[in-house]
């Protein structure tokens, strides 16, 4: 696939180094000469130089031959004019484009063809938030990720030593779970990954992924661990762009502090939010934690846009009581700093983003693509047709030939949730759902779910 | 091999010899490595390319060890390997046209494989590299601007290359072939021309055939080998010939091309070597192609000539082709750098506020590129001066120590001197010194000088 990506930034960069590693040719315009050079000596990739919206830049990035622009510019202007201008003069077949403004993102209906032609609009502080709501939904969980329109999601949690399942098999689990559309596609032990069949034990301290429908999933959480009372006592650290929303969005719900240094940002926060409580001050600073009961929170959310503070704030937080901790990072690397026991949950906003344009990207009738385990591993939500290259449909789930290392999680007809048996037959328009252990996997099932 | 087998003429235990023993090498090399998985770093691209060039050169050689006829010493048979693979054309062979054909068509072959370069083609059809391929090509491709890439995949750059060498190979042997050669002649000769290589499967090199159309289509492959295959790549898929001329690069290529013709011919003419006009235009305008484009093909016993012309010649050879060609020497784009900057010096001396940008064409070149060039040329005359002064004192005298190492180093083949005709006189140290020579202008000096850097292994 002929790829552009317009600006080089965080997204920009991420989003190239993802797809570069996948047989695409891929095109990054930035304005700044030296930041693209950074990222050629990294990626495989071509790079021009240039304002993104100007024709001779585009076309010098051979956009005639682009079959997907990705405009991730800083600016939102710059992103849609750049949107518009590539359907206008080289009529680019896909076009997503990243929109940050709140302003634009409550008006949807200018993204059409008649008004500005841009066929995805992503907002990566719209995508985490949603994750992170997700998230505060199933107290405990790792990992939440929505299929089907919501009716069944990935889940991922540590297995306790006090959960019902500790040193069972996986087929023992289904007794103990009689009734629930339960199926586990992973797990996640120190040492590797685990296909898991009907005979695999598992251990305490698994990491492990399952596909449930929605309102069955507290009930899972339970046999694998001690249920966490849902959260009440929230602390947002930050009130910039995501933990305004956040806050907005929460308030009604649960007890939200926001603890932000900037002046002006405070009372912006506080001028537009109804319930929550805006604090001023520093999240790093141990006697305005204390004070503000940081030792009866519920659940610490460190937020601001440096990775830094983030860090330090969570684990001060952690220290002083609170009983979870998430903490946002912007540079995936960081990852690796992090002790699990004591931040439990970092978000890492270019993976959230990354599956909505791989999407688009993976060939297929895809409906979701999430990137797990920092692009490891990959879920997807794929539609079967017979009129697919090597369709699956009218064949056993056991004439399928999958690769070891891809689990079919859950199947939806007709609005309906199955569990997927050895002898379900596939459908036209059935949804499934599945799970690759590793991204060299890919291949393989888009070959089984490729359109004509 | 298959060539061996075709002509029966009892070589081939050679080559299979030489094939088996490299393939156990490889295995012996290989097994304990094999778990190894790391991208390719920026530095490692240096050493690999430059150990690559050393050991491809090495094996290169086994077949000339092996085989019986001619019988062949380590240092000759590793020097001839080096002057193939580096597109050199020089040769310790004589009585070619006596040899078995599989050794002719081996060394034609060399060369080929070495004008595109090798790593190009291992980044062609090795998919596994990825973003290491960049890092390889870098270090291999010649040029002040190393990563101008035509596709934004890499494998599918070097492909193109490839693509383009391969049907200009093509076109050329089937030319030679119609112009009268025999179809083994035809091939090995469109092998070394595109390559701008110059090994020919004859002693007397284009003298042999006689013919000035021969020669005259030589010209013309010499003349497109020599210009930056990108712009090829280019033009064949605007399909448009306007590419060409609007490059600037191409203008200066043959604008000094197109002199110094004029100034060898007119001076022959004058100083009345014993050829008729017809000859002396032929004779001058291929040996000035040939040595311009590095190839070193000769028609003609081009080291007598009169006056200042086999000099003038060697001259030519400095310069070169075109970035990003086939051809060796210093390259056309840092000549006219060279050149812009001493006349930005002038400039800057009579209008000492002038604001003066170095351009090619229309655009301003970034300092980097031309601090590059710089510390090129500085290197390049450093180099030449330490290895004509070493083969001085290996027993050259001063004319054939700097031709051989002109010659050498901008990979032309032929000298004046000891080293007009062949390196077959010269002692082991000089071949030694010459085979350095060759891979360091192959490697554009930078790759091979890196590695004797001590930051370079400081880690």
């Amino acid at each position: 696939m002929n790829i552009l990506i317009l600006g080089a930034g965080r997204t920009g960069s991420s989003v190239a180094a993802a797809l570069s590693s996948e047989q695409n040719d891929i095109v990054v315009v930035d304005k700044n000469p030296d930041i693209l050079r950074d990222l050629r000596d990294r990626l495989d990739i071509g790079g021009v130089v240039g304002n993104a919206v100007h024709p001779t830049i585009l076309r010098r990035a051979n956009a005639a031959e682009a079959d997907m622009v990705i405009a991730v510019t800083n600016r939102d202007e710059t992103n849609l004019l750049a949107c518009q201008i590539l359907n206008t003069l080289f009529g680019t077949a896909k076009k997503i484009a990243r929109v940050r403004a709140p302003d634009f993102l409550n008006n949807m209906e200018l993204f059409s063809d008649r008004g500005i032609p841009v066929d995805v609009v992503i907002s990566p502080e719209q995508i985490v938030m949603e994750y992170i709501m997700h998230l505060m939904e199933h107290p405990g969980a790792l990992y939440v990720s929505d299929f089907a329109n919501g009716k069944v999601r990935l889940v991922s949690v540590l297995v306790a030593s006090r959960g019902l399942m500790v040193n069972k098999q996986i087929k023992q689990v289904r007794e103990i779970l009689t009734g629930l559309k339960i199926r586990i596609v992973a797990i996640f032990r120190t040492g590797g990954a685990i296909i898991p069949n009907g005979s695999t034990v598992i251990h305490d301290g698994d990491e492990v992924f399952f596909v449930a429908p929605r309102e069955e999933i507290q009930a899972v959480m339970s046999a694998m661990q001690k249920l966490e009372p849902c959260y009440k006592r929230v602390i947002i650290a930050g009130g910039g762009h995501i933990g305004k929303c956040l806050a907005g969005e929460l308030e009604h719900k649960y007890q939200i502090k926001i603890i932000e240094k900037d002046q002006d940002r405070v009372k912006n926060v506080a001028n537009e939010l109804e319930r929550c409580t805006v604090i001023y001050g520093d999240c790093t600073d141990q006697e305005l934690l204390l004070e503000e009961q940081i030792d009866s929170t519920d659940l610490f959310c460190a937020m601001t846009n440096d990775d830094g503070i983030n860090i330090i704030s969570a684990t001060l937080a952690k220290q002083l009581g609170a009983k979870k901790v998430m903490c946002l990072l912007n540079h995936a690397a960081y990852e690796k700093l992090i002790d699990k026991n004591i931040i439990h949950i970092s978000i890492i906003p270019e993976y959230a983003t990354i599956g909505k344009i791989l999407k688009h990207v993976r060939k297929g009738d895809m409906r979701q693509v999430y990137s797990l385990r920092s692009g490891r591993a990959e879920a997807m939500e794929v539609i079967a047709h017979s009129k697919q290259k090597q369709s699956v449909v009218g064949l056993r789930v056991d004439q399928v030939k999958l690769p070891e290392g891809v689990v079919m999680g859950a199947l939806m007809r007709d609005d309906q949730i199955l569990l997927i048996h050895h002898d379900t037959v596939f459908q036209e328009g059935d949804h499934v759902v599945m799970f690759l252990m590793e991204k060299k996997l890919i291949p393989s099932v888009e070959q089984l779910f490729k359109v004509k | 091999m298959l060539i061996s087998l075709i002509y029966r003429d009892g070589s081939s235990g050679a080559f299979v010899d030489g094939f088996l023993l490299l393939l156990g090498l490889g295995i012996l090399i290989w097994l304990p490595n094999r778990k190894e998985r790391k991208e390719l770093r920026l530095r490692d691209g240096f050493i690999v390319v430059a150990v690559f060039w050393i050991v491809f050169s090495a094996a290169g050689s086994l077949p000339f060890i092996l085989v019986e006829s001619p019988h062949m010493t380590f240092t000759n048979a590793f020097f001839e390997s080096v002057s193939g693979l580096t597109t050199t054309g020089a040769t310790v062979l004589s009585g070619l046209d006596g040899l078995p054909h599989s050794i002719l068509f081996y060394r034609q072959q060399l060369q080929w494989l070495g004008g595109m370069g090798i790593i190009v083609l291992a980044v062609a059809i090795l998919p596994a590299l990825g973003i290491g391929g960049m890092q390889l090509y870098r270090a291999e491709t010649p040029g002040p601007v190393k990563d101008a890439k035509l596709t934004p995949r890499i494998a599918e750059t070097a492909k193109a290359l490839w693509a383009i060498y391969l049907s200009i190979t093509m076109a050329c042997s089937l030319s030679y072939w119609l112009a009268g050669m025999s179809l083994f002649d035809a091939i090995g000769h469109a092998f070394a021309t595109v390559s701008t290589g110059g090994f020919s499967t004859h002693d007397a090199s284009f003298a042999y055939f006689k013919s000035p159309l021969i020669e005259m289509v030589g010209v013309v492959f010499m003349v497109l080998s020599g210009i930056n295959f990108s712009l090829h790549y280019t033009a064949l898929r605007r399909k448009s010939l306007m590419i060409y001329l609007h490059d600037r690069e191409i203008r200066a290529y043959l604008l000094i091309m197109l002199t110094a013709i004029v100034l060898v011919c007119t001076h022959l003419l004058l100083k009345g070597a014993d050829y008729t006009v017809g000859e002396t235009v032929h004779h001058g305008i291929f040996q000035v192609v040939s040595f311009m484009t590095t190839s070193g093909f000769t028609t003609s016993e081009f080291y007598q000539w009169p006056g200042f012309m086999p000099v003038l010649l060697v001259f030519v050879g400095f310069i070169g082709g075109c970035a990003g060609s086939t051809a060796g020497g210093l390259k056309v784009v840092r000549v006219m750098l060279l050149h812009k900057q001493g006349v930005r010096e002038i400039t800057r001396l009579i209008h000492p506020n002038a604001w003066v940008p170095v351009k090619i064409g229309n655009k301003p070149q970034p300092y980097r590129v031309i601090d590059a060039v710089w510390g090129f040329f500085a290197l390049y005359v450093v180099s030449f001066v330490i290895l004509m002064l070493s083969m001085m004192e290996a027993g050259l005298d001063q004319i054939s120590a700097f031709s051989a190492v002109a010659a050498c180093i901008n990979n032309v083949g032929p000298g004046l001197g000891d080293v007009a005709t062949s390196f077959s006189t010269v002692s082991d140290p000089v071949k030694w010194l010459s085979c350095f020579a060759m891979l360091l202008g192959r490697l554009e000096l930078f790759t091979l000088l890196v590695l004797l850097t001590p930051t370079y292994w400081q880690s």
